[in-house]
């Protein structure tokens, strides 16, 4: 009976060439801007790929192993394999770093700044993938540290407070909010991405 | 004992920065890309192409497959060993084309062909599967 249902909402190849077809402008934007910041998130564990990478993985994904549940947007279906690649990928590094491997001395993008490339080529331990994170998260924090608001809001996200409490507890309209959000998400992903680059994009 | 690792206060910031870009309007998006100075437009259609690419590589993915899978079939399809004597190889072509009228035509020169010639044919034939059962005879 499993397998009955799985004939029903499994999309066949046609539809999901439809699919991509159908994607708005928005869509796409959307997915433009979910794919970087992916690959922004996961730092130098990108390895040198880009988002178009991360994109094209992903679509070559849905064609393949990861199949659409028509009962999904499709949409969301992507956004669920970007996010589900990035993090393999981000984990395949974790694995490389853990065998040893050297990203000074490597011949591929190191994707972010020399403190985080110091950190990340250290002999990697879970002591030191955590100082990664804390230098990504001071990384942040250097990026809007002329901008109260933007790092009010960056505090609340670190504490898992969502948008109504952190304005609650700012003190701003939500189209402040908005905005102000709008302009961290903008300057994280543009700035990531520049750091990524500085060692020469892949594409 | 299981091994999840600790979320890190960054893993919120971004899970709250990726939630956004999910929920966003179409305005919202369309702030974001004004105020970066780019072309909304220009990056939906680079994403198109993107995937565009993918959808080609696929397909010329799928063709070679198809095409190694018809080479492989040809090759099954090949269990006469030929003659090594020149006079039994042209026997054979000779029993072929007679099995076979409607070859007829391509071999029209049979009497003039060279050995050569003779063998390049009857592996031909031998992959269209023609030669089946001819090697017994």
């Amino acid at each position: 009976m499993a397998s009955e249902k799985a004939v029903v909402t499994t999309a066949t190849r046609e539809e999901i060439d439809a699919a991509i077809a159908a994607l708005t402008e928005t869509d796409l934007v959307r997915l433009q801007r979910f794919a970087m910041a992916r690959i922004v998130r996961i730092g130098v564990a990108a390895d040198g790929r880009d988002y178009r990478e991360l994109l094209s993985e992903s679509y070559r994904r849905v064609l393949g192993s990861r199949s659409w549940n028509k009962a999904i947007a499709f949409v969301d279906h992507l956004s669920g394999t970007i996010r589900s690649i990035s993090s393999h990928w981000a984990e395949e590094f974790k694995r490389e770093l853990d065998a040893g491997r050297n990203l000074v001395s490597g011949d591929r993008d190191t994707r972010t700044d020399p403190a985080t490339v110091r950190s990340a080529a250290s002999p990697a331990a879970d002591a030191e993938r955590v100082v990664v994170a804390r230098d990504l998260l001071d990384y942040v924090k250097r990026l809007f540290a002329e901008d109260r608001l933007a790092r009010d809001i960056i505090a609340g996200w670190e504490a898992e407070l969502d948008g109504p409490a952190i304005r609650e507890i700012v003190g701003v309209e939500q189209h402040v909010f908005d905005s102000k959000v709008r302009a961290i998400r903008r300057r994280l992903i543009d700035e990531g991405l520049k750091a990524g680059s500085k060692k020469g994009s892949t594409s | 004992v299981t091994d999840t690792p600790k979320k890190e206060p960054i893993d919120n910031v971004f899970d709250a920065i990726e939630a956004s870009i999910v929920s966003a309007s179409e305005a919202d998006l369309r702030a974001d890309v004004d105020e970066a100075g780019q072309s909304f437009s220009a990056i939906a259609q680079e994403v198109r192409e993107t995937f565009a690419r993918v959808q080609k590589q696929q397909r010329q993915i799928g063709l070679a497959t198809a095409r190694a899978g018809y080479a492989q079939a040809s090759k099954r399809r090949s269990p006469v060993t030929l003659p090594t004597a020149p006079d039994a190889r042209k026997a054979l072509l000779g029993l072929a084309l007679a099995r076979h009228p409607e070859l007829t035509a391509q071999f029209r020169d049979f009497g003039g062909m060279s050995d050569a010639d003779i063998q390049s044919a009857l592996e031909d034939l031998s992959d269209l599967g023609k030669l089946e059962g001819l090697g017994d005879e």
